[in-house]
């Protein structure tokens, strides 16, 4: 049955290939007003229109736009959305109307209403603005992803007027000053001081292991793989196996034991040793037990000193030699 | 079935672009901007003043709002660094290369022309932890984008051994010492020396646009990592060494896809492979106690290292969107996992009957199909719903392996209580929907349901379910207030409980292991954000875990969390900007174990012990910078104070003796910045900071008064130790701007 569905889908995706000019047909018989408005499920112009000497009707061009919004135009020309040599870019179609609607009836308008002013537009409505462009690459699983079911807007993390960063034009200097804004938990777990992933160093940072606008193959906006594992070996290679002997926890998920955030613990574990081994194992033959401990300075058990159980079992992630039945050749 | 998906999904692929394999490590240019030395304010409650935009490229720093402190391009830092370290150097430095000396960082470049695009960044030059990076773009055609980091891990300075290193993983000792079979015979023949590693990640991206439906991108990463890890090398309870495991390995993996996309629809095929070789596959180690191979006992050691493996992955992806705001988004992915590295005999223990091996290679294999099938339509301006399908199936395709004897420690042999490994796998089918509602700005709510499915091979069940009812409230589209709230619960409950698997590896059948077992878990997040100013916001955020394992009577029975935290920014027209950050986190665990030894005592419940750990974290941030101080002078000041402690308290059964309780672990980390910025020119400002960090710990199991030497009862160790350490570091350099 699943395979009969994958099948389907991809059977579905070669449809999509194939019938896309028809499509295409039928959005070009719709108005160019449902684009304007803010929708992208509206039609848009196959190719987007050059940026013409005179404006269509409605539209009154860039440079009347900055005659009174001449800030704008200075970080927008230093953004990608002002390299006018990029057809897909604003600045080669339609300027600040790519965005903010025509701009005919806010020039006319004593009060300077009648522009799409994206600040009070609701979060789905901003976001379609921003979709027309950003729809493929690392933004194409926006739709249905976390963020958008949480009613984020583009803007919650981007800027395109007054960005602080030097790329990626977000609202915070640096990626974790953006998400520590809702994941206060995650960012102050990579600074535990004595295991955490090197992103207060500045090796790693959020969109290391994520992607924020969303995951076409993984779990938890996880930007490669299609398991945790396959992102968390992606790095660390060494552990991704297969091997002669596995450790069953290790194959299924490298997050049952270790914390990829942040742990108090050495090597990222959820709970120290051995007790996050007792949580599975209590096998009677040589169980590190509540008596290994006894005056921890003077009854020296390495089964509790160290790595503990790992001291033994160092072929913890698994084992490829032919003894390696309990992970200690 | 799988062969012809396979050919279809051959005949889909195009020239390719994929989303790289491996991590994208960051580019300088999108790292942290400021001085990596000390590090930059990066800790979550000490941001950056609110800068007006960066400075433009290739104008100079000119008499402005722009402030000192503020990322720019066309910049570059050269510093005098001095720091003075007591204690734990090796701490101290951890992932970065914190000695003394002359540090050229945070060069920026960027040039453009309406034609093309030019970024180039370099950190730490001549350091351990240098990285370099470069982009250039031909705007609107391709992108080629260079980087090169190296991540050094400092373990520490403590660590002694008398092993030495004969390179292609091989340990010897002294003859002279091996035959006292006396731990004492090497505590003066076991010089210091620095236990560290290193990875070395260099990339090369390309990204090119044929037309503006078309992309085109691919990638190559190749990684080294070489070094050593501390690493236990045993022949039993009573003889367990750990040595410095030489590690060199390399990693290169390669992507390539493409995608076609126009405002209806995107569909993108990818391929993506990834080979880890193992330089150094295997570890022979002498024994420290014995010199010669016997029949009680081998004269050294030999394990199997990590395998050289590959992983190569096809996928294809895309999403069409439909009337009614409404889009499906779907993909598919096929991935193949090898190992066949040859396999070692039993022993090297060359005094014992070598037993035969199954097969030469390991002929370790797997496959995997993952789908992800996702529906979210808007019909109403107030209503939006979702669905989504995923499976992920681990197919274990090695060989079928009778193993019915071992070596243990290379000592003696011993019956395999499985009769060879287990081939684990594993098939994952989620199913979820939810259904938003916004009639009420500026609320959303939002009601959800997920059902994850889990099949197991060789796991104590055979399949898991758990159900999951989530219920969401969020207020985004208010300038003054945003509203968090999300609540979980969530049922799971497994089915064909095989108790003879745990029986067969010597376990309880009442043991669950508490990544399947049945579990009911509750889980709650809030976080309101309030801005009654333009210059003032306060937040306060409130998180609750809970996991009860109901029918486990062995392992792990409840485990709970709980976060509190509350902050406040400030940022007044002067240019004065200030916060505070407070964040309590608290984490409890109870486990139940049994002591026993014969029958009689495996059957006894009044030998049951249970473990209680509870960790609490505290957390302080607090950050302000001042207003220019005659025009030219900057200021800011951060403090970041972390404490954690841990504790675990036995609870023991009638029968067993009270134990000692085990001592109380903690680790504090403190960083007070003071950083000063003088603008001496439009092209040129004096830098100055001053960073105090101590950091103090306690961690038995890692404590200087448990391994207060190499030499231990039942083991040689390397004298890796948590220890203290207070360092004061001073910066002085110039950051010049063009």
């Amino acid at each position: 049955m699943r395979r009969t569905l994958a099948v389907g889908i991809v059977l579905w995706m070669a449809a999509v290939a194939l019938k896309l000019p028809g499509a295409i047909q039928t959005l070009r018989s719709e108005s160019v007003t449902a684009l304007v408005a803010g929708s992208v499920y509206a039609p848009a112009p196959q190719t987007p229109p050059q940026a013409a000497a005179t404006p269509a009707a409605g539209y009154v061009g860039t440079k009347v736009c900055v005659d009174c919004h001449s800030t704008e135009e200075t970080s927008f020309n230093h953004s990608k959305h002002g390299r006018a040599n990029d057809p897909r870019s604003p600045s080669a179609t339609l300027g600040c109307e790519s965005c903010h609607g025509p701009g005919k009836a806010h020039v006319d308008d004593e009060d300077k209403k009648h522009v799409t002013n994206l600040k009070t537009l609701p979060p789905g409505e901003l976001n379609e603005i921003c979709l027309q462009c950003h729809n493929r690459g690392p933004h194409a699983a926006w739709a249905g992803s976390t963020h958008e079911a949480r009613n984020l807007s583009c803007t919650t993390c981007h800027s395109v007027h007054s960005p602080q960063s030097l790329e990626n034009q977000l609202v915070k200097p640096t990626q974790t000053e953006v998400c520590v804004k809702c994941h206060r938990l995650q960012v102050v777990k990579t600074e535990r001081a004595v295991a955490h992933m090197p992103v207060r160093e500045g090796k790693l940072s959020c969109s290391s292991c994520h992607n924020p606008h969303g995951s076409m193959t993984n779990v938890k906006n996880l930007k490669v793989g299609s398991s945790v594992n396959e992102l968390c070996t992606s790095c660390h290679s060494e552990m991704r196996g297969p091997m002669l002997f596995e450790h069953a926890p290790v194959r299924e998920n490298c997050a049952t034991c270790h914390d990829p955030h942040g742990s108090s613990n050495d090597r990222m574990l959820v709970v120290r040793l051995p007790m996050l081994c007792q949580r599975c194992h209590i096998a009677t033959k040589h169980p590190s037990s509540v008596y290994d401990n006894a005056a921890i300075t003077t009854n020296k058990s390495n089964r509790m000193f160290g790595r503990s159980c790992v001291n033994c079992h160092s072929n913890i992630h698994g084992s490829n030699h032919p003894s390696g039945q309990f992970f200690m050749r | 079935m799988r062969r012809a998906l396979c050919r279809l999904g051959g005949c889909l692929i195009l020239a390719v672009a994929a989303p790289a394999y491996a991590q994208t490590p960051d580019t300088p240019a999108d790292a942290p901007p400021a001085s990596q030395t000390p590090a930059a304010p990066q800790t979550p409650t000490a941001p950056a003043a609110q800068a007006p935009a960066p400075t433009a490229p290739g104008a100079p720093l000119a008499e402005s709002d722009q402030s000192l402190f503020a990322p720019a391009w066309n910049s570059l830092q050269l510093s005098g660094r001095a720091s003075s370290v007591d204690g734990d150097t090796a701490r101290f430095q951890r992932y970065e290369d914190l000695r003394n000396g002359l540090l050229f960082t945070g060069a920026r470049l960027k040039r453009e022309t309406p034609d093309w695009f030019l970024t180039a960044g370099a950190d730490n030059v001549g350091w351990r932890d240098q990285r370099f990076g470069g982009n250039y773009e031909r705007i609107g055609h391709f992108k080629v984008t260079g980087f090169w980091d190296q991540i050094p891990q400092f373990y520490s300075i403590d660590t002694k051994t008398a092993f030495v290193s004969q390179g292609e993983g091989v340990l010897v000792l002294d003859n002279a010492a091996q035959a006292q079979a006396n731990r004492n015979a090497y505590l003066n023949i076991s010089p210091q020396f620095d236990l560290k590693e290193r990875r070395d990640i260099g990339t090369v991206r390309f990204a090119a646009t044929p037309t503006t439906k078309v992309d085109v991108t691919g990638g190559f990463t190749s990684t080294k990592h070489s070094g050593e890890l501390p690493w236990g090398a045993d022949f039993g309870f009573s003889n367990d060494n750990e040595v410095a495991l030489p590690y060199n390995s390399r990693t290169n993996d390669f992507d390539l896809g493409a995608s076609w996309t126009n405002q209806r629809a995107m569909i993108r095929a990818a391929y993506a492979g990834s080979w880890f070789n193992n330089i150094d596959s295997t570890l022979l180690w002498d024994n420290p106690l014995v010199l010669n191979d016997s029949t009680s006992a081998p004269g050294h050691g030999r394990t199997a290292l990590w395998p050289s493996n590959s992983l190569q992955t096809l996928s294809v992806s895309g999403y069409e969107k439909f009337e009614h705001k409404s889009q499906v988004t779907g993909s598919l992915s096929f991935g193949w996992w090898n190992n066949d590295e040859a396999l070692l005999p039993f022993t090297v223990n060359g005094a014992l009957p070598q037993i035969l091996l199954p097969r030469a290679t390991a002929e370790a294999a797997a496959n995997t199909v993952s789908t992800n099938v996702g529906f979210v339509s808007r019909p109403r301006d107030d209503w939006r719903f979702s669905a989504r399908w995923r499976l992920y199936d681990y197919n274990n395709n090695t060989p079928e392996t009778s193993i019915t004897q071992y070596v243990s420690y290379d000592t003696s042999v011993s019956t395999t209580p499985t009769g060879g490994p287990d081939l684990f796998a594993h098939s994952r089918n989620t199913v979820d929907g939810d259904a938003t509602w916004t009639g009420v700005q500026p609320f959303a709510l939002t009601f959800g349901y997920t059902n994850n499915h889990t099949g197991y091979n060789e796991r104590t069940f055979e399949s898991t379910s758990e159900n999951v009812l989530r219920l969401q409230a969020d207020a985004v589209s208010s300038a003054w207030l945003t509203f968090r709230a999300h609540y979980e619960y969530g049922s799971r409950g497994g089915s064909g409980l095989d108790e003879a698997s745990l029986l067969a590896i010597g376990e309880y059948a009442d043991m669950r292991h508490y990544d399947l077992a049945d579990r009911t878990r509750n889980r709650f997040t809030g976080q309101v954000d309030i801005t009654p100013t333009e210059a003032l916001t306060l937040s306060a955020s409130v998180g609750t875990l809970n996991d009860k394992f109901p029918n486990s009577y062995f392992g792990l029975q409840e485990s709970a969390g709980r976060t509190v935290s509350f902050s406040g920014d400030y940022q007044m027209p002067s240019g004065f900007v200030g916060g505070a950050t407070y964040n309590y986190e608290r984490y409890t665990g109870l486990q139940r174990s049994r002591s026993a030894g014969d029958a009689v005592q495996q059957a006894d419940p009044n030998r049951d012990w249970l473990a209680d750990t509870k960790e609490t974290v505290h957390f302080v941030s607090f950050y302000v910078q001042s207003p220019r101080i005659r025009e030219n002078t900057e200021v800011r000041f951060s403090y970041d104070y972390a404490h954690a402690r841990g504790n675990i308290v036995y609870n023991v059964g009638s029968a067993l003796p009270k134990p000692s309780q085990l001592p109380q672990t903690f680790n504090k980390l403190t960083d007070l910045r003071i950083e000063a910025r003088h603008r001496v020119t439009g092209h040129l400002a004096a830098t100055g900071s001053y960073v105090y960090e101590p950091y103090s710990i306690f961690d038995f199991a890692f404590d200087p008064t448990v391994i207060d030497s190499i030499v231990q009862p039942s083991s040689l160790v390397l004298g890796y130790t948590y220890r203290p350490y207070t360092a004061h570091t001073f910066l002085f350099g110039v950051q010049y701007y063009w």
